[in-house]
């Protein structure tokens, strides 16, 4: 049977961006990814924030088959996590698998205040609630 | 009272395929024309690829009330597979079967399982929502056959108004089944929207149609001259229907289904050709007009016990065979429908009404399915 070639996808744009709660800076927080996209399970990987709040998720890339029949979505989940609280500040299901696919380019300022509520936010292919912010987005 | 518009309908089905998790939820139900309240939504799962192969947690579909304009309005939502959840494979599934849906009709089996391991959570969405007034069912490709087996089921308990929007889905079961549901849901309120060269909606090959049944759903033309996976998109769909109107789409009907241009086929004698992927179409077309000549209504009855497409060659074999000997009007329109085929599969003609036996015409029709079927299945298989 005739195989198509595998495709390389990116699974997560890079992120990076200030913590704060209740305006302040969160230093050394960890900020936790979840990615789904080949199975059901997922994958986790963690950062931490430094002592201004910063933060910084590398890309993620993937190398699939892709089919048509079967829709590609990717499940993304930022969660940050101090002392005991818990905080989702990023959930999407997208179908973009480019670079900066998620927003249609790149968010400039990008800031997320963990006592911000989640909101929706209309992106082309995808669904997406977060907390965080941006001034605009500089296309790619 | 409303009816969504082809553009909400296509982005309803598209949307919730990246209802990945509980967490996406929330937002997918912020839409406007759904329920802001979180009570008001459930989301289902279900159970997919057959009962021994695999149980998937994966979210499958939403049930949600309407919200600001859509009070009264419940919304049942699908998806189909998606990149986590590919080994659910409906397409190449060599287990198709019939078996009977919640209502006793010839339905295909594994998208009523998949039905019926969702429909607990239907049953309890529903008790919890008493002044239900309109029910959408909404979805694309798999998730659009179990929207149809959704709405009739919800149709047969709630009395009220049931409108089904498919999006490029699969046939849902047998003849009985789509004129059925026709009658009951009323052919105005379903929307089955497809585009000419998407294979999916194909499949799987005839004796399972597609509803409404008589109608040809809303079909939108298209100048590629074979079939192509990527036809099936859901966003390709969502851009083909989004400035339309239902009635705009209406209007461009197939001419396969319109009985004077199937007639007119019938009678051309302009050779075949196996290379456009409309000849399968016509082909369907034709067996559908010839059959209804010689058995009438009674085609539809005779589907209802049957299990297996091996069995539904015999039977449509001896019904060609018997127009041929016995009916005067009808035999010249089976003589015509074989020779189209034979020449559709490559087979030489046969000149005498004598040795065109059971035998030859069963032979004529395995050739036509596995034909229809390889064509279809090759332009999935290109791609997925």
């Amino acid at each position: 049977m005739f195989q198509k070639p595998e495709e390389e996808v990116v699974l997560f744009s890079p992120m990076q961006g200030q913590i704060t709660l209740n305006g302040k800076p969160v230093a050394n927080a960890r900020v936790e990814r979840f990615l789904k996209w080949k199975d059901e399970t997922g994958e986790s990987d963690s950062f931490s924030t430094n002592q201004d709040g910063q933060f910084k998720i590398p890309v993620k890339k993937d190398a699939v088959k892709l089919s048509t029949i079967s829709k590609f979505v990717i499940a993304q989940e930022i969660r940050v996590f101090i002392g005991k609280d818990e905080y989702l500040i990023w959930t999407m299901g997208t179908g973009n698998k480019t670079s900066y696919g998620e927003l249609g380019g790149k968010p400039v300022n990008f800031r997320c205040e963990l006592s911000d509520e989640m909101r929706r936010v209309d992106v082309d292919d995808g669904l997406l609630g977060t907390s965080c912010q941006w001034d605009s987005i500089e296309k790619i | 009272m409303s009816v969504l518009t082809p553009r909400i309908a296509a982005e309803l089905a598209k949307e919730v395929y990246f209802v990945q998790n509980e967490s996406t939820l929330p937002f997918f139900l912020a839409r406007k024309e759904l329920s802001a309240s979180v009570n008001n939504k459930q989301k289902l799962t279900a159970q997919v690829g057959g009962r021994l192969i695999r149980t998937a947690k994966d979210g499958f579909g939403v049930c949600a009330m309407g919200g600001k304009g859509y009070e009264k309005d419940l919304f049942l939502i699908f998806r189909g597979s998606t990149s986590a959840n590919r080994n659910a494979d409906w397409i190449s599934n060599a287990r198709i079967g019939v078996q009977f849906s919640q209502n006793g009709l010839p339905v295909h089996t594994g998208f009523n399982s998949i039905f019926k391991s969702m429909l607990p959570s239907i049953k309890e969405f529903i008790v919890a929502h008493k002044d239900i007034q309109t029910i959408h069912c909404v979805g694309h490709s798999l998730g659009g056959a179990v929207a149809t087996l959704a709405a009739d089921w919800v149709r047969s308990q709630l009395k009220e108004t049931v409108k089904l929007y498919t999006f490029g889905a699969p046939k849902p079961g047998l003849m009985l089944f789509a004129t059925n549901l026709t009658t009951k849901l009323e052919k105005k309120n379903i929307y089955r929207t497809y585009h000419a060269s998407d294979p999916v909606p194909m499949i799987p090959v005839f004796p399972f149609v597609q509803p409404p049944l008589p109608g040809y759903g809303h079909y939108i033309p298209s100048n590629e001259s074979i079939l192509s996976a990527q036809a099936h998109d859901i966003g390709k769909y969502l851009t083909s229907v989004k400035e339309s109107t239902w009635s705009e789409l209406e209007r461009r009907s197939p001419p396969y289904n319109a009985e004077s241009m199937v007639e007119e086929w019938l009678k051309s004698k302009s050779p075949v050709s196996s290379s456009s992927h409309k000849i399968w179409q016509w082909i369907n077309a034709g067996l559908i007009y010839v059959l209804k000549k010689i058995a009438g209504p009674l085609i539809v009855a005779l589907q209802a016990g049957l299990m297996g497409i091996l069995t539904i060659t015999d039977l449509v074999a001896m019904l060609l065979k018997k127009g041929l000997d016995l009916l005067k009007a009808a035999g010249e329109w089976v003589r015509r429908l074989i020779t189209k085929m034979m020449q559709a599969v490559g087979m030489m003609a046969v000149k005498k009404d004598e040795d065109l036996t059971q035998d030859v015409i069963r032979g004529v029709l395995s050739k036509v399915m596995e034909k229809t079927n390889a064509e279809a299945k090759r332009a999935i298989q290109m791609i997925s």
